[in-house]
């Protein structure tokens, strides 16, 4: 007869550190873990805000995105992205409130080049790739060249939802839970044509398996940057 | 990177994407100050305590409480964790309070001593044996009924 072993806890605490410990070390770690170039985007970033604060280095890419900061003032639900610092670039509508289906939940975006766009979404893990003090209401990471971290505002009542693949998420909007109040979500935007090898040898891909590239088949609007 | 990860989930429960966030912010952090973390022979225990004071001022934040994840958002499949039984103890550790959480993790994973347990927490030494005997007490009768259960369960 098979019994489950027991260990004796009253003996003292060995057996209790002893079942944590092993319990810890051998839960199981499904997925990839943190997105290195992120981590490597924004500790680049953070070191520059550092630098910045020191009144040592202001950065070309931070004295854009300062200038884009006192300069506008988005309104609520508007998302502001700032690429690369020659580029700013403009998304709308994502942080309305994402009907659950139908084309009426297509978020409208709007990009300040005449460019097509590809949506390269962080779909499927079900996660955000977290807040920071900055970009609250735009977005700061340039993970490449034309590569930009966008972050989506949630209004206050509005319930995003998961997303497997990108045509979910630019159906749905935005993914993620159902949100209390204001709350960032992060994706990436790659121009049309990009290569996403380059981002798999940043080591972007091995840490997103379930990253997709899409070429969005809705307009993309001319618009320029708020002021 | 696996190590952290592990500390990380002990100390938020199952929730792996919550996770995978605290430790992107503790290397970013890392990263940040990677010029000087490089020059240290024991980088690993710098970004665990990192880390550690990362989990704790997470704890703080005020998106903590404003936001609830879902706990099972659709279209994941083979993402989310199996529980299995190691999850028990994850479990019955991520149930404890946050100071308690982290010397647990600290002093029975990470085998850290009680003075380096207070230095990683910047508390003092006798706090962090109270804080060992409270959390060790409450993990045993939590882990002793949930083996009691299933005695009486293999015993029926």
């Amino acid at each position: 007869m098979n019994e489950t072993p027991v260990v004796d806890l009253d003996d003292d605490s060995e057996g209790v550190r002893r079942q944590v410990r092993d319990g810890v070390l051998s839960a199981p770690l499904p997925g990839p873990g943190p997105d290195l170039a992120v981590v490597r985007a924004r500790g680049r970033r953070r070191r520059r805000r550092r630098h910045a604060a020191q009144g040592t280095v202001l950065t070309a890419a931070a004295a854009a995105v300062v200038a884009i900061m006192v300069g506008v003032v988005p309104d609520r639900g508007d998302v502001l992205v700032a690429g690369p610092p020659t580029a700013a670039e403009v998304v709308n509508g994502l942080g309305r409130p994402a009907p659950a289906t139908g084309p009426e939940a297509v978020p409208d975006v709007a990009f300040s080049t005449d460019r097509p766009a590809a949506v390269t979404a962080q779909a499927g893990t079900g996660r955000y790739l977290g807040n920071d003090d900055l970009a609250r209401y735009w977005v700061t990471t340039s993970l490449a060249d034309g590569v930009c971290g966008v972050r989506a505002r949630v209004d206050e009542g509005s319930t995003a939802v998961g997303c497997s693949t990108v045509e979910q998420f630019l159906e749905r909007g935005i993914r993620g839970g159902e949100v209390d109040g204001d709350e960032l979500f992060e994706y990436v935007v790659v121009p049309d044509g990009f290569d996403t090898a380059t981002l798999e040898a940043d080591g972007y891909s091995e840490a997103l398996p379930n990253v997709l590239t899409h070429t969005s088949p809705y307009p993309v609007t001319p618009v320029e940057t708020p002021r | 990177m696996p190590r952290l990860r592990r500390l990380a989930v002990a100390w938020c429960g199952q929730d792996v994407h919550r996770a995978d966030d605290l430790v992107q912010s503790a290397l970013e952090r890392v990263y940040a100050s990677w010029p000087r973390v490089a020059r240290r022979e024991d980088a690993l225990a710098y970004a665990r305590t990192t880390m550690v004071r990362v989990l704790v001022s997470e704890r703080r934040r005020a998106w903590w409480s404003r936001e609830r994840s879902t706990d099972r958002p659709p279209e994941l499949p083979g993402l989310e964790p199996e529980p299995e039984g190691s999850w028990d103890a994850l479990s019955a550790v991520s149930a404890l309070p946050p100071r308690q959480r982290a010397v647990v993790l600290l002093r029975f994973v990470e085998d850290l001593s009680v003075a380096e347990t207070a230095a990683v927490l910047r508390i003092s030494p006798g706090t962090v044996k109270s804080q060992t005997a409270d959390a060790t007490a409450t993990l045993r009768r939590r882990l002793r009924g949930d083996q009691q259960d299933e005695q009486e369960e293999i015993r029926r």
